[in-house]
């Protein structure tokens, strides 16, 4: 892992270390090293991030953070979703750490992607019927080679395709419609992310 | 959008200690525990200054005003720790946190850093995630010069062999090592003596050791 900006000089330095701040306008996420990291926030009077996670087709909110912070690890295999910052649901092959800090002013959030040595290797994006909870359009991205960008290229792909054909978002278990869907956020248009 | 598909039961029965930074939870992680594909350790922030570490305390609680450093192409430089901010140590890079431990950690894996402020009268916390070592990914303890930071003394053990629970048991068994004798801590290349080393639980510490603990 080698510094840019050192590099700049003619030779090559290590990268020592970095940092993500939550305190920033909500940044894309990165991979660098072990962790592929997302930071924001969401600032009164913006509604909280919800974490979703999904159980044999229902789904189990995560609670918002009150006096103290959140730490809560989502096991690598399981689907979740954050309401307001992406419209899909994703599922990676390594555990995610969410961490939703209380502020004065709102909350703050980091997602951690990653651990286990070699891994994430494999992104999944779907949606869920919010009618009866089947798993709709499946679409899994091989990131071995460090191309974590390739899945959120993936993710803004099929949401294109989810929202430009309305048969797409019809449940072939209940017919129920799906909402419009967004990508993450800073990296998608916004206009269904409140749906 | 989900409330029609919300599983019924509370999240304690669907999943457990779901919430690490429970009390309950972070008496367990005053050290570090392996959870899934990360090992995780929080630390709440219980001291003023160094001098008011409590020799009966059992805890790892944290200095408020300590500070932080890295080893790199350009030396010794301290890094900042802001709320808010995750500080990522990328695997291979010494660091050390005054007053906390008394060496230099080197892991294999990268190291995640979280000063969490405390709302509404609630202390202050520190979380800290890394990866779950594994086959020969290893934690080392080094200890470099003060004055020209040439290394002076390493211990290393493969913690992806090892089960992590022997980690402080090492940690301990290095700092004893390293103090054992002044030539370990004597620079061969200024002359420097250098303070002793310190564990992370300073229960352990001797009258000399917390000299030492006060110093860096």
């Amino acid at each position: 892992m080698v510094d840019d900006a050192s590099s700049a000089a003619g030779i090559p330095q290590p990268l020592m270390s970095y940092t993500r701040s939550m305190i920033d306008p909500s940044s894309d996420w990165k991979l660098i090293g072990d962790y592929a990291i997302w930071s924001g926030n969401r600032r009164v009077p913006e509604e909280p991030y919800v974490l979703h996670e999904l159980f044999d087709s229902r789904v189990l909110p995560v609670p918002v953070s009150t006096a103290r912070a959140i730490l809560h690890a989502i096991k690598g295999g399981t689907w979740f979703h954050v309401q307001h910052l992406f419209g899909f649901w994703m599922r990676a092959d390594v555990d995610t750490v969410w961490v939703d800090a209380p502020g004065n002013d709102g909350h703050y959030y980091t997602l951690i992607l990653g651990g286990s040595k070699g891994l994430p290797g494999t992104l999944s994006s779907a949606w869920v019927c919010p009618s009866c909870g089947t798993l709709l359009h499946q679409h899994s991205v091989e990131i071995t080679k460090r191309r974590f960008e390739a899945f959120l290229n993936s993710t803004a792909a099929q949401v294109a395709l989810f929202n430009g054909d309305n048969d797409r978002r019809v449940c072939p278990a209940c017919n129920a419609r799906h909402p419009a869907s967004y990508g993450f956020l800073n990296s998608e248009p916004r206009a269904a992310a409140n749906a | 959008m989900y409330t029609n598909i919300y599983v019924d039961e509370p999240i304690e029965k669907v999943l457990g200690d779901w919430d690490f930074m429970t009390d309950k939870i972070i008496q367990k992680l005053q050290g570090f525990a392996p959870i899934g594909d990360n090992i995780y350790g929080i630390r709440p922030v219980a001291h003023e200054t160094s001098k008011t570490i409590d020799d009966h305390s059992p805890t790892i609680g944290l200095v408020k005003n300590r500070k932080n450093f890295e080893i790199g192409p350009k030396g010794i430089v301290e890094v900042q720790r802001k709320p808010y901010v995750a500080h990522v140590t990328m695997s291979g890079t010494p660091h050390h946190t005054q007053f906390v431990f008394g060496y230099w950690h080197i892991n294999d894996k990268d190291e995640i850093i979280i000063p969490l402020p405390g709302v509404g009268g609630d202390p202050d916390h520190l979380m800290i995630v890394m990866g779950r070592p594994t086959g020969q990914e290893s934690d080392r303890a080094a200890w470099y010069c003060e004055k020209c930071t040439t290394l002076l003394y390493m211990s290393e053990f493969v913690t992806g062999l090892e089960n992590f629970r022997h980690f402080w048991r090492w940690e301990k068994s290095a700092v004893d090592s390293y103090n054992s004798e002044i030539r370990h801590r004597t620079c061969k290349e200024c002359g420097h003596v250098n303070p002793l080393g310190y564990t992370a639980f300073h229960h352990n510490d001797t009258p000399e050791v917390r000299e030492a603990r006060q110093l860096w």
